[in-house]
């Protein structure tokens, strides 16, 4: 028999890294299709393991180790892909600012991106803004993505959309914030592209700073009671209630 | 005791680790190790017991062994010797802390305390937070002048001096906070407090940054904290190890606090008091000081719910049999809530379950001086309290909160809860809060002056 996407899918999403990789490779083999196995198989099996994570049967662990189930996965498929295979999301570059040492935050963002369909390059911690430039022209990102918890550092957001402006790379790159202190007022006043109050709700906005729709349910997580501002209507189009 | 310049080692020559590997580990070995000794999150009993508290400090000894703790500036992991974590906890048994503070008649301690002491923990105030160049001073004022708050653990900081962002390793983080050491005098001076201590340096907290205000003459040994805390989930870097050793040299306290998450990497409150726990050794392992505060939260900033009561409990009460330091934690409610009568009862629901679990200072954030006062009463009431009669009141102000929670929408600025002029409550607040006061003590809080 040869093997199934639905059986993938319950290995990612049962976190049985070897057994996902072995079938992977044995579907290759017998001829499976690349194209069902990635979406049926392995991004589904990321998305059941978000969805175990929004109900509280899965934790923070079991979000990294579904990432670290699905790429060896991915790197195996990728060159069988056919050309006109619909890519990621979006590609987003993210990590914490310069003085700011938190990464549980920003982690939790590129997890939930990732399981949504989004190519995140985990930058790492305490990083000058031209550092985040330059990976972003190197990974050719949508999205810069600024981490920063304390008073001290939320500054240095303001910092790197004063160098993109400067560097006349404003419009080439969105750039979102988020942190503790961070607030959607501080986004706005500093004329960034979005902000999200928590990981789930940086999913709906990122696909729409990348153009994908965001239908009703992802519209909810990304307005809170509090927190109706999430992008910035002077830079970017509206989406439809 | 661990010699600090052992550190440079340990972080130039321990394991070379991927962060996502150290957090798996970190997550699956206190999952392990929670199983292991029976150790489990109860919500019906917020004050741990004994058998509960030690279990948790076995697992925090063999977490930090085992797991180490993450040098994010080398991506290499500190390793610990079981046996030298051993003696580092007895060592800190032997020699409860006291830990002195503040000058002349403002002299305050920070000491060691079980949770069945009698005599209640030290009020360390704190107008924590974000505050406006124009409010500063009073809100710092509002604390000062209430007698009953002995020092500060923690004061504002200002989230711009005119034009002027504070950026944390550049000239402007030490120009923001020398306006605000000089804003804190004239705080300290018109409440006729000029000694008390004052705590962390708040926006100055780089090493060079915390270096330069400390030479500025503001600022001393007594009336200073500097913080090296380890981030969570047992993350570190050369800047605490720095401020460590700038501590020890210097006579400053080391500010030690440990956090963790719950819903993150830990899953309970049961995973988040031994990580807290072997955070706080970990801490201790370097820093070497005397008090330690413990903030355990969810992973969405919410805090004093059962979770995080019964969270640091766990962690407070294993300090309390095995490490001899004094603990403390913010006493307070979520953000959103500041300066709300919500915030009171959550701060309430902290009061009874921290007092009866060792608690020795309280940082109170998020509120105003009048709520410092009703604090410091609750504590003085508080203080004695058996584990029995303290979870029932625990319970009973949880099930309060339980019916506002849903209700809150935000917090009150400190302008509308005071006027800033004569630093006095405004009179609707001030009834809110005195209302809430009568509630409580109706459900049987009691408040001591």
């Amino acid at each position: 028999m040869p093997v199934t996407p639905n059986e993938i899918f319950d290995a990612v999403w049962k976190l049985q890294k070897k057994k996902a990789f072995d079938l992977v490779q044995q579907g290759l083999a017998e001829g499976v299709d690349p194209v069902a196995m990635l979406k049926e198989g392995v991004i589904a099996g990321l998305q059941e393991v978000g969805r175990r994570f929004g109900v509280g049967e899965y934790f923070l662990a079991e979000l990294v180790m579904s990432g670290k189930v699905a790429e060896p996965c991915i790197d195996l498929i990728n060159p069988y892909l056919p050309p006109n295979t619909e890519g990621a999301q979006g590609r987003v570059v993210i990590g914490a600012v310069t003085g700011d040492l938190h990464t549980i935050g920003y982690g939790l963002v590129t997890t939930q991106l990732e399981l949504n369909g989004f190519e995140v390059h985990k930058l790492g911690i305490d990083l000058p803004s031209m550092y985040f430039i330059d990976k972003a022209k190197e990974h050719k990102a949508d999205i810069i993505g600024l981490s920063a918890f304390l008073v001290t550092t939320i500054p240095y957001c303001k910092e790197m959309v004063g160098y993109l402006e400067d560097m006349g790379l404003r419009d080439k790159y969105k750039v979102i914030i988020g942190g503790t202190e961070c607030t959607a007022d501080k986004a706005d006043a500093m004329d960034v592209d979005g902000w999200a109050l928590n990981a789930v709700a940086s999913v709906p906005l990122c696909k729409h700073l990348c153009g994908k729709p965001v239908d009703v349910a992802e519209l909810a997580r990304a307005r809170t009671h509090d927190h109706t501002w999430w992008y910035n209507s002077r830079r970017i189009k509206g989406v439809a209630a | 005791m661990i010699p600090t310049i052992e550190f440079q080692q340990r972080a130039s020559r321990g394991p070379v680790t991927a962060v996502d590997d150290f957090d798996l580990d970190l997550a699956f070995k206190v999952r392990e190790l929670v199983a292991e000794y029976e150790i489990k999150y109860d919500a019906e009993q917020l004050v741990v017991d004994d058998r509960t508290a030690d279990a948790i400090f076995e697992a925090a000894v063999k977490h930090l062994a085992e797991v180490g703790v993450y040098f994010q500036s080398t991506s290499r992991v500190i390793k610990y010797d079981e046996q030298e974590i051993r003696q580092l906890a007895r060592e800190s048994q032997q020699n409860p802390a006291c830990v002195n503070l503040g000058k002349g008649t403002e002299r305050m301690q920070l000491r060691y305390r079980r949770g069945s002491d009698t005599w209640a923990p030290t009020n360390y105030a704190g107008p924590a937070g974000v505050a406006g160049q124009d409010w500063f001073i009073p809100y710092v004022q509002s604390f000062a002048q209430e007698p009953s708050v002995r020092g500060f653990g923690i004061v504002p900081g200002l989230a711009r001096l005119g034009n002027l962002d504070p950026k944390a390793g550049q000239l402007s983080e030490v120009t923001v906070a020398l306006w605000e050491q000089e804003a804190l005098r004239e705080a300290l001076k018109r409440a006729g407090r000029l000694d008390m201590n004052l705590g962390l340096l708040c926006t100055a907290s780089t090493p060079s940054g915390t270096m330069a205000v400390m030479a500025s003459g503001y600022r001393d040994s007594f009336n200073t904290q500097i913080g090296i805390h380890i981030m969570p989930e047992q993350k570190l870097s050369w800047n605490p190890l720095l401020l460590s050793q700038y501590c020890e040299l210097t006579g400053v306290e080391p500010w030690q606090s440990a956090m963790s998450c719950i819903g993150g990497l830990c899953r309970d409150a049961a995973d988040v008091a031994v990580v807290m726990l072997a955070n706080a050794i970990a801490q201790l392992s370097y820093a070497k000081g005397g008090s330690m505060s413990y903030f355990p939260s969810h992973l969405d900033g919410t805090w004093a719910t059962r979770a995080s009561h019964w969270a640091f409990s766990g962690a407070g009460r294993a300090a309390e049999r095995h490490l001899g330091l004094a603990i403390g934690t913010s006493i307070s409610g979520i953000d959103k809530a500041w300066r709300t009568p919500l915030s009171l009862w959550q701060s309430a629901g902290v009061v009874v379950t921290s007092v009866a679990s060792g608690l020795s200072y309280a940082w109170i954030a998020g509120h105003t001086g009048l709520e410092a006062r009703l604090i410091g009463q609750m504590m003085n009431g508080c203080a004695g309290m058996a584990p029995g009669p303290a979870n029932e009141l625990a319970q009973k102000i949880m099930r309060k909160v339980d019916e506002l929670l849903p209700r809150q929408e935000k917090q009150l600025p400190f302008c509308e809860a005071y006027d800033v002029n004569t630093v006095k409550p405004r009179p609707e607040y001030e009834k809110a809060m005195l209302q809430t006061r009568d509630e409580l003590a109706a459900l049987g809080m009691p408040f001591v002056e």
